[in-house]
């Protein structure tokens, strides 16, 4: 973790001596000026942007347990995207970790950390398996599909929503295990369907 | 004041311009890059209020979703697009580093995870700190750091199997273990 050093300044040479962005060309003082102006000439804070209303957050967790964990995660295992393969994402049966009285309010700040949050739509429940469109990223490679194989919701307290076809989801996870590779989906409440709430509070985390 | 965020807004945009449009470069075809850049200068100005005092990290943030968006709008497009080019498939021109001499690197580079050959892009070519990779990808700290030590051994192994055009990298395995 020690940097810089020498074997580590040799990898970073051999990189950037194949950096693809090497001989690109600046933009011209002009150029810029013309693209500053033509962005400007839109309103600031449009809709979608940071300043939408927020109201009234999605709390589907009990609120006012400060000082307990801020958010349940339920583990998740994601394969390496591809363009046409679906992310593959399970969520266990069992409590994941969370207990009924562990969420906070939902916010932006909540969201913000992780890595992952789009918004789909359930295509198809076949079995315990959930697969999703991806209609929106927030942020992430989450590719064109996610599959999340849905919890026995008897089992445990999942932040109580559940998948139904045709639905829109939105969806956040993150990594909590530096050592694994695995991401974990946010819950109580940080994902689940979509409603203008929810859908504001997350422009606001990754707008 | 629009007078004032305007000029707010042209001198953050001098500032991030040329590291963003780099960023974006780096990860995406030129139409797709100039797509997703001109999206990030928007989404910045919806935000100009709130722009942060250290824009790097930040905005490479806006700018990777911005070009998930702009990839994913152009992946639909592609499906029309590709039958027409099994008819007359065009020509691509090499990109800058993409030349021979560093085909082992790209080749290496490829062999890797997705999130590896991620964090080092920020480290090497966006030369971002582990703190601030740890900004970017969402991550704490300790986990940045982590992932960036393990990336390296992985492109050491990598490139070590690539051939001797990046062999005296691949030598310095023994110190990583």
């Amino acid at each position: 973790m020690s940097e810089p050093n020498q074997p580590d300044q040799d990898l970073r040479a051999v990189l950037r001596s194949a950096d693809p962005a090497a001989s690109l060309t600046p933009l011209e003082h002009d150029r810029i000026t013309r693209m500053v102006n033509t962005t400007s000439s839109q309103p600031a804070g449009a809709p979608g942007a940071s300043r939408r209303p927020r109201r009234r957050p999605v709390l589907l967790g009990l609120a006012g347990a400060a000082g307990v964990a801020a958010a349940a995660f339920a583990v998740v295992s994601a394969l390496t995207p591809a363009a046409t393969a679906a992310t593959r994402i399970a969520l266990p049966a069992g409590d994941g970790g969370m207990a009924a009285g562990s969420c906070l309010a939902i916010s932006p700040e909540s969201l913000a950390p992780l890595p992952l949050a789009f918004q789909g739509a359930v295509q198809k429940v076949t079995g315990d398996v959930v697969t999703l469109e991806v209609t929106h990223v927030f942020r992430g490679e989450p590719g064109s599909t996610v599959e999340i194989e849905q919890p026995d919701l008897t089992a445990g307290d999942f932040s109580a929503f559940d998948f139904a076809v045709g639905q829109d989801y939105l969806i956040a996870a993150g990594d909590l295990d530096p050592a694994q590779p695995e991401l974990e989906v946010a819950l109580c409440g940080l994902s689940g369907p979509t409603s203008p709430e929810l859908r504001a509070v997350y422009e606001k985390a990754f707008g | 004041m629009p007078g004032t965020e305007q000029r707010t807004f042209d001198a953050f945009v001098r500032e991030i311009a040329e590291p963003v449009r780099r960023y974006l470069a780096r990860r995406t075809d030129p139409d797709t890059a100039e797509e997703a850049f001109a999206e990030t200068l928007l989404v910045c100005w919806r935000r100009v209020a709130d722009l942060p005092s250290e824009p790097l990290p930040w905005v490479f943030v806006v700018a990777r979703n911005c070009l998930a968006n702009a990839e994913r709008s152009r992946r639909r497009r592609d499906r029309l697009v590709h039958r027409l080019r099994t008819v007359e498939p065009p020509a691509v021109a090499p990109g800058p580093g993409d030349g021979p001499d560093h085909a082992p690197v790209h080749a290496a580079m490829a062999k890797l995870r997705a999130a590896d050959a991620e964090v080092l892009r920020l480290w090497a070519w966006e030369d971002l700190t582990p703190p601030q990779i740890a900004l970017v990808l969402g991550v704490s700290e300790n986990a940045a750091a982590i992932r960036l030590h393990r990336a390296k051994r992985r492109l050491r192994e990598a490139l070590g199997k690539a051939g001797p055009a990046a062999g005296h990298v691949g030598s310095e395995r023994r110190e990583q273990r």
